[in-house]
């Protein structure tokens, strides 16, 4: 006789055998002690991984006093939207550049001024900047200067209305 | 606020409203974890990763169907990431990692019963190969259907019947091989090789 396939048991101990198989299962089962006993094993089987895989008191327990909201609060909080993320490390590559160029500055006017005429030179430095811009500023330039930045900016706050509008109509 | 609520505010930037979802899954993703995994350190950490991973894919979730489910998608997915690292370590370290190997006779004595030896099927359960695992602790801890379990992991129904039989084979050999050697099972062994019989 030929035995039943333990995949199709399985499935049928597990309610999954559609109509036809459902029959083929049971009039099988009639005729053949080996199929029945190992069907009984397999609904012993089920019976027994049901009870051990089920939680005892002390998992219980233990999920019962865990409370995930803290820590997955406090890493969300350090989540940041992957798209600032690039815009930032674009940001800092020329921050990086500027901070090398300074170092190799301050080293040279260092071994040539000495700390005095460093501090000196500096102060000269900024004071200058700052006069700069002051009248590169009244004169309407920076604007000129900072489109760039507004673009990208616009076009950050424009994605992010487009990609909520977006998750809204799937609702 | 209930859950459609927190989710649109999520989505909306309110962060803080993700808390209610967390309170609210958090023990059901505890214990598939805990059970994926068979460690509580390890299933605090990975449903953790859950909620983070959930949090920053809220964007592709279809509203149009339950959560649940596809936060439970999520955690079997982070389990078996879990589980792929982990045996690429001990397969780096030398371990050998249980797999399954038809065996003609499926002679195998059936799965034991008494509850002081539930602990040991727990543990045999922890080292199937994650295939396997992740449908046993669906269908067995979880009581999901095939269908139900195909959505989640992604494989056809007809896998599914395959792999719990195959992970119940795995089970009883490895349980009878524990009792002919029972001092390398209490040692702690962390997978053993299922040879064919």
């Amino acid at each position: 006789m030929k035995h039943l396939q333990a995949d199709l048991l399985q499935r049928y101990l597990a309610g999954e055998a559609d109509l036809t198989e459902q029959d083929t299962v049971v009039e099988h089962l009639a005729e053949c002690d080996e199929c029945a006993s190992l069907l009984a094993d397999m609904a012993a089987d089920d019976r027994t991984l049901t009870a051990a895989l089920r939680l005892t008191d002390a998992e219980a327990a233990w999920i019962a006093g865990m409370d995930l909201t803290q820590p997955v609060m406090t890493r969300l909080a350090w989540y940041r939207e992957p798209s600032l993320i690039v815009l930032a490390l674009l940001a800092l590559l020329p921050g990086t550049w500027i901070l090398g160029q300074a170092g190799q500055w301050m080293v040279a006017q260092l071994t040539a001024d000495g700390p005095v005429g460093t501090a000196l030179a500096i102060g000269g430095l900024l004071g200058s900047a700052l006069w700069n811009l002051l009248v590169y500023a009244s004169n309407g330039g920076l604007l000129v200067q900072i489109w760039p930045v507004l673009i990208l900016a616009a076009g950050y706050w424009l994605g992010r209305r487009y990609y909520k509008k977006e998750d809204k109509s799937h609702a | 606020m209930d859950e459609r609520d927190a989710i649109r505010r999520c989505l909306d930037g309110d962060k803080d409203a993700f808390a209610h979802l967390v309170r609210q899954y958090q023990a059901q993703i505890l214990g598939v974890c805990l059970r994926m995994l068979g460690s509580r350190e390890d299933a605090a950490d990975v449903a953790q990763q859950v909620f983070v991973r959930a949090y920053r894919n809220l964007g592709k979730y279809d509203q149009s169907q339950p959560f649940g489910p596809w936060l439970f998608r999520i955690a079997t997915n982070e389990c078996f990431g879990f589980l792929r690292l982990k045996k690429n370590q001990m397969t780096a370290a030398g371990t050998e990692v249980l797999e399954y190997t038809p065996d003609p006779d499926e002679g195998a004595p059936a799965l034991l019963d008494r509850a002081e030896d539930q602990e040991r099927v727990r543990r045999a359960v922890a080292q199937l190969p994650p295939q396997y695992r992740s449908v046993v602790v669906l269908y067995y801890f979880e009581e999901l259907s095939y269908q139900e379990i195909a959505r989640q992991t992604g494989l056809p129904v007809g896998t599914i019947s395959t792999n719990l039989y195959r992970a119940k084979q795995l089970l009883r050999r490895q349980l009878a091989q524990e009792e002919v050697d029972p001092g390398e099972a209490s040692a702690g062994r962390p997978a053993a090789k299922v040879s064919g019989r």
